[in-house]
């Protein structure tokens, strides 16, 4: 079921009001319409890949409870050894397995061999399955790592992995933010349901009016490349910029303010990343809850920064591959994160990546200082030409785009006309930008305006169309 | 709760108040003509109802339908069809009679959308007599033909003949005050023109195959055009199909007059929303259909 749809529109108020009014008398009750509403959420895309979150849920749910029972270390290692290559197992099959396999077929051919493709599977991607498996990854790694217990109930596990709001594109919860949640009874707030449903309409509103607005633009533009010329290219790729992000953060958006109104907080997963003055700051702000995972169970147990500077840098080389790796099964993403490590390692190295930890750009003045202005400016192109490697359908294809974007660059206004969108949006986010999670929580004035708030929902139903494109991330 | 439910309670209905007047302001929604019986219980549109269609205006004349009103004179020709001739998606001058009348014939339109083969021929046999046509010229396509026929499938808001017993049955209008209630309040006819229509047609058109014409379909058909033949006259009748006639060589046996406009290869004559003709496709119809008439003339 897809956020933007009539199904989710009518899916939401019934669970609310069955969530709220009918199985609110035990915590059991609540959990398992959880359960139930979250399986038929994922079922109304394929039923038949509720299997493999079920299967993934039993094998996690077991060797999580026997990993805190065992007293060898040894033993605790072989079986998180087990869950980790189980999911892991799951997930290079259905979405890695078919890459392998060609990129092997490319590499022998390439010297002369040639190999027919009869190892070629056709394997469907269950949606999410990058999101869950995570998910599930890191409740075994902290149980492992005593840094969480085990839950002996299993409809509250279960819950916990298939929760609905965010279970298909996330953010990716960790086991030690929400299980708490789901295993505490849950009381209605009138400001956290008023803000779910502030977050739900700005999610709405920058996927269905931005992103969909933007997207029959930026398909134009990178399907045609070869036509257009380097001022073109350049638009396309700032129009994807800004189409993923209000995608991505929309759903993000969404999936917050869904989880709100049942009662729940997660964890915020985007923070005005386009404001950020150096690509360290970015990644701060973009996918949070995916770069934290990568830190947190990628890059400290390989050894962080602390094992002198060079296996420093291979950690962070590595870290940025497979993030760009779990995108997708495809050159073009390897190649993304590859061109992302190669911008954040000067800062790495020099020691100035942490240096806007916590401030935003202007944070006690209308506007920027020029310094800061140029930073920002800077680091949006950079990221600007990093998606084009990302939307580009082959590697190839993405060196052309950008090679004609800076060798046959002309100033040109054609095409121009979705900057229309992208303006009130960097303006509008410029305004809240020293709100830490977006325009809901806000004392903001202009968030709390009704005028402006019936606005934002006249122009989110206007725009709204059921034949509307998917979420990107679906994908992942 | 109960707070943050007179919330949006209070949203809501200020948001479809919002909605209503922005739709209406900015003709957001096309107007769509509301249908009544004639004394022959066949459905026609309220008489002398006006309204604004993809962004013209329409209106329906003293008979029922949109189009020239009936006029007496030598060069009468009467047009049948679906949507095709109702034509509501064009202006006023692309309307089949328009081209007709700049070629000197004065043309009454019977086009309704959903409309059958059997339904064009009652309607054909009421109007003859009054207009007193030269030629009577049928805009069908083959599916006109299955769904005139009840064995093939029943469809209950359509004028449909039972082969075995031979006898009509009339069509019903579809939730009547249901679509007066939509048709009348923007933003729900606006909602749902988005979101539900969109969602049938997106689903439709994946499933949508073109049925090879099986044997007992085309004994049907077969049946209900030399059925046609005995109980309607049709011999100053000139059928156009719109696409190929699968019973061409029925046609030829009983000295059925038609043609084939076969015009799916014709660039730039649909509509760009839907696979009507627009402007320019309805000119290149009638400039074949004429083509034709004068040949025989």
């Amino acid at each position: 079921m897809l956020f933007n749809s009539i199904e989710f529109l009518l899916f939401l108020p019934v669970v609310f009001v069955l969530y709220w009014f009918v199985f609110d008398k035990k915590l059991k009750y609540q959990n398992l319409l959880i359960l139930i509403s979250s399986y038929v959420f994922y079922g109304w895309w394929d039923y038949r890949f509720l299997s493999l979150i079920l299967l993934s849920t039993i094998v996690d749910y077991f060797i999580g409870l026997r990993i805190s029972n065992q007293a060898s270390l040894k033993n605790k290692r072989i079986l998180l050894w087990g869950s980790v290559l189980f999911n892991l197992g799951v997930l290079g099959f259905f979405k890695y397995y078919n890459f392998f396999i060609d990129s092997w077929i490319d590499l022998f051919s390439s010297v002369g061999y040639d190999i027919k493709s009869v190892w070629t599977l056709n394997i469907i991607l269950p949606v999410g399955i990058s999101f869950y498996t995570f998910q599930t990854i890191s409740y075994t790694i902290d149980i492992y790592k005593g840094k969480l217990k085990p839950t002996k109930d299993f409809i509250s596990f279960a819950s916990f992995v298939s929760f609905f709001p965010q279970l298909v594109a996330g953010p990716i919860e960790r086991a030690s933010n929400l299980l708490p949640q789901i295993l505490k009874k849950r009381v209605f707030k009138y400001e956290q349901g008023v803000q779910g449903l502030r977050l739900i309409l700005w999610g709405m509103f920058k996927k269905v009016v931005i992103a969909d607005s933007l997207a029959p633009m930026v398909n134009n533009i990178f399907e045609n490349y070869q036509e257009f010329n380097g001022g073109t290219l350049w638009l396309g790729a700032i129009y994807f910029s800004f189409q993923i992000y209000c995608d991505f953060s929309g759903y993000s958006d969404i999936a917050i303010g869904t989880s709100k109104l049942f009662g729940f907080e997660l964890m915020s997963n985007f923070k005005f990343p386009y404001f950020s003055r150096n690509i360290g700051e970015f990644w701060r702000r973009w996918h949070i809850s995916l770069s934290t995972w990568f830190r947190d169970y990628l890059y400290i147990p390989l050894g962080g920064s602390q094992k002198g500077k060079w296996k420093s840098i291979r950690n962070v080389f590595i870290i940025f591959v497979v993030s760009g790796f779990w995108h997708g099964a495809n050159w073009t993403f390897i190649f993304w994160g590859l061109f992302h490590a190669m911008l954040f390692l000067p800062s790495f190295i020099f020691n100035t990546n942490r240096k806007y930890t916590t401030s935003i750009i202007a944070e006690n003045t209308l506007f920027p200082s020029t310094k800061e202005f140029l930073q920002v400016v800077t680091t949006f192109i950079v990221v600007t030409i990093g998606w084009v490697f990302f939307r580009s359908e082959t590697i190839v294809d993405s060196f052309i785009y950008t090679y004609k974007m800076i060798f046959e660059f002309d100033i040109s206004l054609n095409k121009a006309s979705g900057l229309l969108y992208i303006i009130p949006l960097i303006s509008l986010d410029y305004m809240i930008r020293t709100n830490e999670r977006n325009i809901i929580f806000t004392k903001n004035k202009l968030a709390n305006n009704s005028l402006f708030i019936l606005f934002i929902i006249s122009i989110v139903l206007l725009f709204f169309k059921e034949s509307r494109a998917d979420f990107i991330y679906f994908q992942f | 709760m109960k707070r943050f439910i007179i919330k949006i309670i209070k949203y809501s209905i200020v948001v479809l108040i919002i909605l209503e007047i922005v739709i209406r302001f900015f003709t957001l929604t096309n107007d769509v003509p509301q249908r009544d019986l004639d004394e022959n219980g066949l459905q026609v549109f309220q008489k002398n109802q006006e309204g604004q269609s993809h962004g013209h205006n329409w209106k329906v004349n003293s008979s029922g339908f949109l189009g020239h009103n009936k006029v007496k004179g030598e060069n009468q020709v009467l047009i049948i069809g679906d949507s095709f001739v109702e034509n509501i998606m064009n202006p006023f001058e692309c309307r089949q009679s328009s081209f007709f009348k700049k070629a000197g014939y004065d043309v009454f339109e019977i086009g309704r959308s959903g409309i059958t083969f059997i339904e064009s021929l009652e309607f054909y046999s009421k109007y003859k007599s009054e207009v007193n046509p030269k030629i009577s010229i049928f805009i069908i396509d083959n599916s006109d033909f299955e769904e005139s026929i009840q064995e093939i499938n029943k469809l209950n808001d359509r004028v449909q003949i039972s082969l075995k017993t031979s006898l009509l049955k009339l069509g019903k209008i579809k939730a009547k005050y249901l679509k007066k209630i939509l048709y009348n309040y923007k933003t729900l006819y606006y909602l749902y023109l988005k979101y539900l229509k969109s969602k049938r047609s997106k689903i439709s058109s994946q499933s949508k195959e073109v049925d090879p014409l099986n044997e007992q379909t085309s004994f049907f058909v077969s049946k209900l055009i030399r059925i046609s033949n005995q109980n309607y006259d049709l011999k100053d009748c000139l059928f156009v199909f719109r696409g190929e006639n699968d019973f061409k060589e029925l046609f030829s046996q009983l000295n059925l007059n038609f043609i084939e406009l076969n015009l799916k290869g014709v660039e730039y004559m649909y509509s760009e929303s839907d696979s009507h003709w627009n402007c320019k496709g309805h000119q290149i119809a009638s400039e074949k259909i004429l083509e034709y008439i004068d040949l025989v003339r």
